[in-house]
């Protein structure tokens, strides 16, 4: 295949590659955003199980001091 | 989480009715208790938002599929419209070439589609066939 050759495209395929490209910008655009939606909900997925994490330690330590509280009463 | 709720040093005496414990400080405990028991509450509040959490992020990722299906669909529309060669006119070409002396290539000469086989083809399938042919177009530009 020859490189570097000028192409010619009919004026009618180039305004209809123009819509195409027009519509591709669009498209990509709406797909950058809802990418950045999936991001947000992801760390609030995150935030979430940090902070179930942080109850179950809470519980596990308060839960810990009862048990050693009845049995370890003299 | 690494912490875990020790072991305990009395063994309990069997089982009798008239056996008490002795707590010190009884409101301690009980306090201590509430707070477990708003704690586990509050994390199966936080199980219902993860839920709807997921819920939201399933049916952006079904957006997101969406979005790449009409992409890949604008990019082949894309192609159609670039120049291409007609088939017949690459097989006159050919014909020529064995009287006349070699003539340069057509700028954007694509190679007939290989036959495939018919068989159930999975979407994976599909798009790593896609995918594998693409890859092939772009090193005939390199």
């Amino acid at each position: 295949m020859e490189k570097n050759v000028p192409v010619f495209v009919k004026i009618v395929d180039y305004k209809e590659v123009l819509d195409i490209v027009d519509v591709l910008k669009q498209k990509l655009k709406e797909t950058t955003q809802t990418l950045e939606h999936i991001r947000e909900l992801k760390s609030e997925e995150d935030k979430e199980l940090q902070e179930w994490e942080k109850s179950i330690t809470e519980i596990s330590r308060r839960i810990a001091f009862i048990d050693s509280a009845f049995f370890e009463n003299e | 989480m690494n912490k875990k709720i020790p072991k305990r040093k009395m063994e309990l005496p069997a089982h009798d009715e008239t056996y008490f414990i002795y707590l010190k400080n009884p409101l301690e405990y009980r306090r201590q208790l509430l707070e477990s028991t708003r704690r586990t509450i509050h994390c199966l509040k936080n199980y219902q938002r993860i839920l709807l959490i997921r819920q939201k992020k399933l049916e952006e990722l079904q957006k997101l599929k969406t979005s790449l299906k009409e992409l890949l669909y604008l990019n082949k529309k894309l192609n159609e419209k670039l120049p291409k060669y007609d088939k017949s006119f690459l097989e006159g070409m050919k014909s020529e070439d064995k009287v006349k002396p070699a003539r340069a290539t057509p700028i954007n000469a694509r190679k007939p589609a290989v036959p495939v086989p018919h068989r159930e083809r999975s979407e994976l399938d599909k798009l790593e066939e896609s995918l594998a042919g693409i890859e092939k177009k772009l090193r005939t530009l390199q």
